[in-house]
């Protein structure tokens, strides 16, 4: 069997009712044929009977007649009746010619059992006669002598009735030829067919109890029957029918009909007949059988046949159910293996109009999901609702509702109190479909997923517990009250001593917050786990006795007291930074001399609905201590708490105090950052300005030469012009004096301003000079330096003295920058009343390298200390010498720059000090 | 005197366009001067008709101009296959080493900075051997 199973359920079902019903169409058919053809064959043989019944009849009838015509003319041919004869028709008074006519005929008569016998004459007269009285002749005797003279030949006659007689009789006249030639002499003879016709008819040879043969003859507009009938008395003659009745087979008959007909008899009864005229007679015969006797036996074997067919069509019916059945069986089994695979339940849920619902399929994991097997829901769902979380019963009831209402997907998650699972997460996803009856059909799956809402749950919690956290750390000043018991301890290392202890022990220990919240908990007792936590009451039981009898207890103090479940519990309050956060509980066993009152623990559990042998059994599995015992131990957990405490405590105000330090140094990072960058935009902002200002002094200084150059051509000129003498001696002034001085002017400012601006973009320039921090040998630079400097040095005097210095890490070219502007100004700036010293030490402290240049000249006036780092600044006592104005604000950038200082001291012994500050060669960042 | 040599100027500064002219032709320098107002119009000039084969330029680029500047139209210039053997001298409004630098990398053959006194300037231009590489010189002061 393939996957296709559950596909072609169907298709099989119908192909099973087409094969069922059109084999069902063939047997049915094949019955009726059957069964018409049996009905067909029997009438055939019926007819072939009657057929054949009706010719031997007919021939007798036949023979009958021609026997009656031949015994009157052996009668008429014997001698003596001759002899008679012609005696009587030369003597009608020879009596003894008479006499012995009569006693012939009579005897004749009597021999021949006919009625009545006599001699007439052409007229029909009678002449003579013999037998019976002597009776009129009926009326077509005369027609029936007028035929026997025509033809010579004796003549029978037709049934004839005479009026007052119950029996009809027919006559025969044959003619006395040879008898009495002379005379015309006719022999009439009349018999009662009761006697000669009627057994003849009537004897039936062939099988057939209601077989019966007529012959009928016409009267006018109406059929008359001519002999006795069996079902009708004295009907000879006297039963009439009209000759046009339809369905009588005697009146087909004498309407020329010849063969088998089917039809009503005399009585309305159907029957099978044979029917035909009697030659040479105005009759017809009728042979005729019941039609119920012909079909005697088919009625039988119809239902039989019926029968048949019908047990037939079980059997192949019973195959069909059975193949189905059996298909059905394994598509359910493999129904049942794939619901199986599945995680969960695969369900039909019905909702009917009344509000009756139940599950009509629901796959083996019913058993997981609800503890019910599908049977117990098949009829009515209210065990599955018995399982439902008491809080989601009404959002469960409402999600049903509106499903069944819009018909929209049902889609929720819901909780289940389960007898053996206890509290599990479900998730359910059906499709609705509206049933005939109005009620609704749900098609879905229920899973479990519990696992992944603990998990859920614990990632919750774990993000609250990190966010609480933080938002403690971060809130220096926040309440360490507020903040919940579980984000202070280290609650995985308490859990692991506890269980230990619990090892030891076997005292049920637990810490709970204040709100009762079970942190960590070690050693339950079943009683609990399985009775008081399960059952809603029981557990508010359990909560309140965790809160409110444990509330209020002075810190190191222990209470015991009983909780509302009746066990003993001992607790010991928490307190970390002056709080109480939460408490130690050791619980969940009885002291040696507690009442033990079973009949309340049996009450209990009736008011509860726990099973009573089973909640007595935990209940005797609570443990016994004695109360020494306990008090050792719970002082030794109060020691190990307030341990815990303290350290949780103080674990949080550490961590408090490094956030803190963490902020200060996030904010001077922030801070120096910012510094930087207006650092940077300060140079760039110096630096195109110096530039654009620099753009004009080029024209001013350019145009200046240009004039100050042909000022000459212009001289010349004028002292060679002809002009009046005092003409020519303004001019002189002014082309030898005025001009050549505001030029002077001019090109003194803006040489003064070039030089400004140099030194600015000297300036900006440093800002964006990239530095290459390396290990300087300090000594050797300076020793260098003052090598460059040695002219100078030489002629104001000065002597400069390197000490041993220590190695930094800074940008070579900077840093000589640095001191080389540094030695400049002492050089330049030295008192001129005495030797200029310059002193250069160095030593490494605290991880940095610090310089000291030391100088004996005039030193720095207190006003100038601050503001001796401006660029531009100039000293008062710098007087003429000043330089640019940005050698000491170069000096810091370029300490700044390398991530050191400077600063300026007075020298204890006159003069000035400038200390560097650079970081140290083998000292790391930050040390 | 190359009087095949043709110096073309982009200078947008009016004053000092004058002024390089005149220091010019004060050492004794004839030559046509055709002047730029910025390095669009240098620019576009290099790619028009006026532009000869065969005769002799030479640059003077300004390295500060609105718009197109003269350390763009030089990168240009170098990767230009047809114009890339024009000499060219930037001209500076200061001694900034990290401008002249630039232009070095770029290409440029020499710098001047922006002329202001006679003698300097005649210096520069003897310094520079600027004379003995472009032109004939009659007299030099």
């Amino acid at each position: 069997m393939g996957n296709s199973t559950l596909a072609d359920l169907s298709g099989l079902k119908r192909r099973l009712a087409a094969v069922f019903f059109a084999v069902a169409i063939v047997l049915i058919a094949s019955g009726v044929v059957a069964h018409r053809q049996h009905q067909a064959s029997l009438r055939a043989e019926a007819a072939k009977m009657l057929l054949s019944i009706e010719q031997i009849k007919l021939e007798q009838l036949q023979l009958w007649r021609e026997d009656r015509a031949n015994s009157a003319l052996s009668l008429l041919d014997g001698h003596k009746i001759a002899g008679y004869l012609r005696a009587l028709t030369a003597d009608p008074s020879d009596k003894k010619a008479a006499d012995g006519l009569r006693a012939r005929l009579r005897t004749f008569i009597e021999r021949n059992g006919y009625q009545f016998a006599a001699m007439a004459g052409l007229d029909g007269k009678l002449l003579f006669s013999t037998g019976g009285k002597p009776e009129k002749m009926c009326p077509g005797v005369t027609s029936l002598i007028a035929k026997a003279k025509a033809s010579g030949l004796p003549q029978l006659g037709d049934f004839y009735l005479h009026p007052g007689e119950t029996t009809p009789h027919i006559d025969i006249v044959a003619p006395a030829v040879r008898a009495a030639p002379v005379r015309d002499l006719y022999l009439l003879l009349r018999l009662d067919p009761a006697n000669f016709l009627y057994p003849l008819l009537q004897a039936w040879s062939a099988k057939g109890a209601t077989g019966e043969i007529l012959l009928v003859g016409r009267d006018g507009d109406e059929l008359v029957f001519l002999n006795d009938l069996r079902h009708v008395k004295d009907a000879a003659m006297r039963l009439r029918r009209p000759l046009t009745a339809e369905a009588l087979p005697a009146a087909m008959g004498l309407r020329g009909k010849n063969g088998v007909v089917e039809g009503l008899d005399y009585r309305g009864v159907p029957v099978l007949a044979a029917v035909g005229p009697v030659p040479g007679t105005n009759w017809a015969m009728v042979t005729k059988l019941d039609r119920d006797e012909v079909m005697k036996g088919t009625g039988t074997l119809a239902v039989l046949l019926a029968l048949l067919v019908l047990s037939l069509l079980v059997a192949i019916g019973s195959v069909a159910f059975v193949l189905f059945r059996g298909q059905v069986e394994k598509a359910e089994e493999m129904l049942a293996r794939l619901t199986d695979q599945v995680p969960g339940v695969v369900y039909q849920y019905r909702l009917y109009p009344d509000g009756r619902s139940c599950f009509p399929y629901a796959s083996s994991g019913m058993e997981m999901i609800y503890e019910v097997t599908p049977e117990e829901v098949r009829e009515d769902a209210t065990p599955v609702f018995g399982r439902l979380h008491p809080d989601d019963l009404k959002s469960t009831g409402e999600a049903i509702a509106a499903s069944g209402r819009d018909l929209s997907i049902f889609h929720l998650e819901f909780r289940v109190v389960l007898p053996k699972q206890g509290l599990r997460w479900r998730l359910c996803d059906a499709r609705p479909e509206r049933l005939p009856d109005g009620g609704t059909l749900w098609h879905g799956i229920i899973t479990d997923i519990t696992d992944r809402k603990l998990a859920e749950e614990a990632l919750r919690k774990s993000e609250n517990a990190v966010r609480n956290k933080l938002n403690a750390i971060m809130s220096p000043e926040g309440d360490i009250g507020s903040i919940p018991l579980e984000d202070i301890f280290d609650i995985p290392a308490l859990q692991r001593m506890m269980d230990d202890m619990y090892q030891l022990t076997r005292i049920t220990s637990a810490i709970l917050d204040i709100n009762g919240k079970v942190l960590v908990a070690s050693g339950w007792q079943d009683i609990c786990t399985k009775f008081h936590r399960v059952n809603p009451e029981t557990c508010r039981h359990c909560l309140e006795s965790d809160t409110i009898l444990s509330r209020d207890i002075p810190p190191g103090e222990v209470r015991s007291y009983f909780c509302k479940n009746n066990m003993r519990d001992v607790a010991t309050p928490l307190i970390v930074g002056g709080a109480h956060v939460g408490n130690f509980f050791l619980g969940q066993f009885l002291y040696e001399d507690d009442p033990r009152d079973i009949e309340k623990v049996r009450e209990q559990a009736r008011r509860y609905g726990f099973d009573e042998e089973e909640y007595l059994a935990a209940y005797d599995r609570i443990p016994v201590f004695s109360r020494r015992n306990v008090e050792v131990l719970i002082s030794f957990y109060r020691q190990v708490s307030e341990l815990i405490s303290t350290l949780s405590y103080g674990k949080i105000k550490l961590a408090r105090a490094l956030a803190q330090s963490r902020q200060a140094e996030l904010e001077k990072e922030n801070l120096n950052k910012a510094l930087a960058a207006k650092n940077k935009e300060m140079e760039n902002f110096l630096y195109i300005t110096t530039h654009d200002l620099r753009s004009p002094l080029v024209n001013i200084q350019g145009f200046s030469q240009n004039i100050q150059r042909d000022l000459a051509e212009i001289r010349a000129a004028l002292a060679e012009a002809g002009l009046p003498e005092a003409r020519k001696e303004r001019t002189q002034k002014l082309s030898e004096e005025k001009v050549p001085e505001a030029l002077g002017f001019v090109l003194e400012s803006s040489a003064k301003m070039d030089m400004l601006l140099s030194a600015l973009l000297k300036v900006s320039r440093l800002g964006r000079q990239e530095l290459k921090p390396e290990p300087l040998e300090m000594g050797a630079m300076l020793a260098r330096l003052v090598d460059t400097m040695i002219f100078q040095v030489r002629e104001a005097g000065a002597e400069i003295k390197i000490g041993p210095l220590p190695l930094c890490r800074a940008d070579a070219a900077s840093v000589s920058q640095l001191f080389s502007n540094l030695l400049d100004n002492a050089v330049k700036y030295r008192d001129p009343a005495r030797k200029l010293v310059v002193e250069i030490s160095g030593e490494t402290r605290g991880g940095r390298a610090v310089y000291r240049v030391a100088d004996n000249g005039p030193g720095i006036a207190a006003a100038d200390l601050e503001r001796l780092w401006d660029v531009f600044y100039k000293p008062a006592r710098a007087g003429k010498k000043s330089g640019e104005g940005i050698g000491l604000p170069m000096c810091r950038r370029i300490a700044e720059r390398n991530s050191g200082g400077i600063r300026v001291e007075a020298n204890p012994g006159g003069g000035s000090v400038f200390v560097v500050e650079l970081p140290s060669a083998q000292g790391t960042e930050g040390t | 005197m190359n009087e095949n040599l043709t110096i073309l100027m982009a200078e947008d500064d009016d004053g000092h366009a004058r002024l390089v002219e005149e220091r010019f032709e004060s050492v004794g320098v004839k030559n046509a001067i055709v002047r730029f107002r910025d390095g669009a119009e240098a620019w576009e000039y290099l790619n028009g008709p006026e532009l000869k084969n065969g005769r002799e330029y030479l640059l003077l680029l300004d390295i500060r101009m609105p718009g197109l500047d003269g350390v763009e139209v030089l990168r240009r210039i170098k990767s230009d296959a047809r114009l890339k053997t024009i000499p060219v001298i930037m001209l500076t409004t200061t001694d900034d080493p990290k401008e002249v630098e630039t232009c070095y990398a770029l290409g440029c053959n020499s710098y001047l900075t922006k002329p202001v006194e006679f003698k300097k300037f005649s210096e520069v231009i003897k310094r520079l051997g600027l004379f003995l590489m472009v032109v004939r010189v009659n007299k030099v002061k």
